[in-house]
């Protein structure tokens, strides 16, 4: 669905996007993590044709998708920073994107205001911030764009609202499949939505995959160092912390049945690391993402 | 419905919004026009005159030409934003502006055409005389067709160039203020040195100078709209 070729962008000397290689198919929700600065904002914009890039392809359904209005009309992106119009009413807001989105599903919409106890009379920079962040996941939600960006999701929203956007984002997806790409630091909240995590690291795409098959190589090892090490060694350690006699080993690599079973036999203890702690690792800087024991 | 028709009608859903705010308050103040002149005629004269001869419709222009400020910078303040962070794309939305340009152009010439036709028999009626010779046309010798054509054009040349203004102002924040201070006082600086003489050349074949601004302002604008990035609040 989305075809993305050595696509680089640059603000005066500053290279956010170096080279981003990518491609999405259709109707899978996917998670777009990354440290600030990673690049992730402006790879959305730049696929929704917000801002221009500097070189390289963004393709949607084959076609370039910069002032391409066939495919842009497909997109819609919820950004964390707003409409660029704060003086506006939210009701305005709504009555826009009713005249300017295809798929715009009105019935739908007042369903959500309702769901979010939203008042559309208020002018959108008089909303509290939760507030201003229902406003965008309604229009999001509604559009029923092909594919339907959510940059930021939960800036201001309490945990029950949040959950209940992720309810009504997945009983929406079901009903309704399209393309979902999800840009968030809350990981772990989100993790059961993606089905695929594509992670940015200095502009570049560091990681692409399932979560299942990012968590299967993503291994907590707890026991005394000396019989940890033996096994790992050659394996891709991206956390280690010290517990007086005994280490906690961070990996990201396959382990083999025998491998586990022999760091069982010398009691050390096997958990999986969950998927917000693997993507602070991986990008942390100390370890450059990665660091083997020769 | 093409993303193009989508927008075109969202746009002039706005436009004709504003519109009928406009006329129904410069209506309600030309009427106030006509009864203050009526009551209050050995005092003040309400309108636009020449020696004897009034015309409160005349006196619309200014509003009109002001109206046309306050239109294109909220086309680019507000719904130039909206509209790309709603998925149109700036091509589009810059073929929207120019056809809603025409059309609000022609709009407000035929209604403050018709109304300087009727204007002459309403302050006849009053027992004064009206104003009827606007220079670039005459209510009383001209058709209703050739007055909204020509306001229509001076509309238009008008709406253009400050379509142009507010994009450049959009785009380029206080750095336009800047540039526009500096033109101005070169301006000042060569007029005074007569090096701008030749603008009276130019200005003498008054249809084609405008033609030719018209047509560059909106060029400018379509480049400068293709350009622009919407802004974001900070934090």
């Amino acid at each position: 669905m989305i075809e993305i070729k050595n696509l680089y962008k640059s603000y005066g000397k500053t290279e956010v996007l170096k080279g981003i290689n990518l491609n999405l198919e259709e109707n899978k929700i996917y998670g777009l993590l990354g440290r600030n600065g990673a690049g992730k904002t402006t790879l959305l914009n730049i696929i929704s044709n917000q801002i221009r890039k500097t070189s390289g392809e963004v393709k949607l359904y084959g076609e370039n998708v910069f002032e391409n209005p066939k495919q842009v009309e497909n997109i819609c992106i919820v950004k964390d920073s707003g409409f660029g119009m704060e003086e506006i009413k939210v009701k305005k807001i709504f009555e826009a994107a009713r005249m300017l989105y295809k798929n715009w599903d009105e019935e739908y919409k007042n369903q959500l205001v309702k769901e979010f106890d939203l008042n559309v009379r208020k002018k959108y920079n008089k909303l509290s911030r939760g507030n201003q962040t229902k406003v965008g996941l309604i229009v999001g939600l509604a559009s029923r764009a092909k594919l339907t960006i959510f940059d930021e999701p939960s800036l201001g929203l309490d945990a029950a609202t949040r959950y209940k956007f992720y309810n009504l984002l997945l009983e929406d997806f079901e009903n309704n499949p399209r393309t979902i790409i999800i840009s968030t630091h809350l990981i772990d909240e989100v993790a059961n939505l993606f089905e695929e995590v594509i992670i940015l690291k200095d502009g570049q795409v560091y990681i692409k995959d399932e979560v299942a098959n990012i968590l299967k190589k993503g291994y907590f090892l707890n026991g005394k160092e000396e019989n940890i090490i033996p096994v790992i060694r050659n394996k891709n350690i991206i956390h280690r912390e010290e517990f007086g006699n005994s280490i906690i080993i961070g990996i990201f690599d396959d382990l083999d049945e025998r491998e586990k079973s022999m760091l069982r036999q010398n009691n050390v203890e096997i958990s999986q690391i969950p998927l917000q702690k693997l993507f602070i690792y991986l990008t942390e800087n100390p370890y450059k993402g990665g660091h083997v024991y020769e | 419905m093409s993303s193009q028709k989508r927008i075109i009608k969202y746009q002039l859903n706005e436009a004709f919004k504003a519109l009928a705010v406009f006329w129904g308050i410069l209506l309600l103040v030309d009427v106030l026009g006509f009864i203050g002149n009526i009551y209050y005629n050995n005092m003040w004269t309400f309108g636009i005159h020449a020696s004897t001869k009034i015309s409160i419709v005349g006196g619309n222009t200014v509003a009109i030409f002001i109206f046309f400020i306050v239109y294109c910078y909220t086309r680019y303040y507000e719904d130039f934003p909206i509209a790309i962070c709603l998925s149109v794309t700036r091509g589009d939305y810059f073929k929207s502006v120019v056809l809603e340009n025409i059309i609000v152009s022609f709009f407000v010439a035929l209604i403050e055409g018709i109304l300087l036709k009727i204007e002459p028999y309403v302050i006849s009626a009053a027992g004064s005389t009206p104003l009827q010779d606007f220079s670039i046309f005459n209510t009383k010798t001209d058709s209703l067709i050739y007055i909204v054509l020509v306001m229509f054009i001076a509309f238009f040349i008008n709406v253009s160039f400050w379509t142009l203004v507010a994009a450049l102002n959009y785009k380029f924040g206080y750095r336009f203020w800047i540039a526009i201070s500096a033109l101005f006082v070169l301006f000042i600086f060569m007029l005074n040195s007569g090096t701008l003489n030749f603008l009276d050349t130019i200005f003498s074949k008054r249809w084609l100078f405008f033609g030719v601004l018209t047509v560059a302002c909106n060029v400018a604008s379509y480049y400068i709209t293709l350009n622009t990035n919407v802004k974001h609040r900070v934090g």
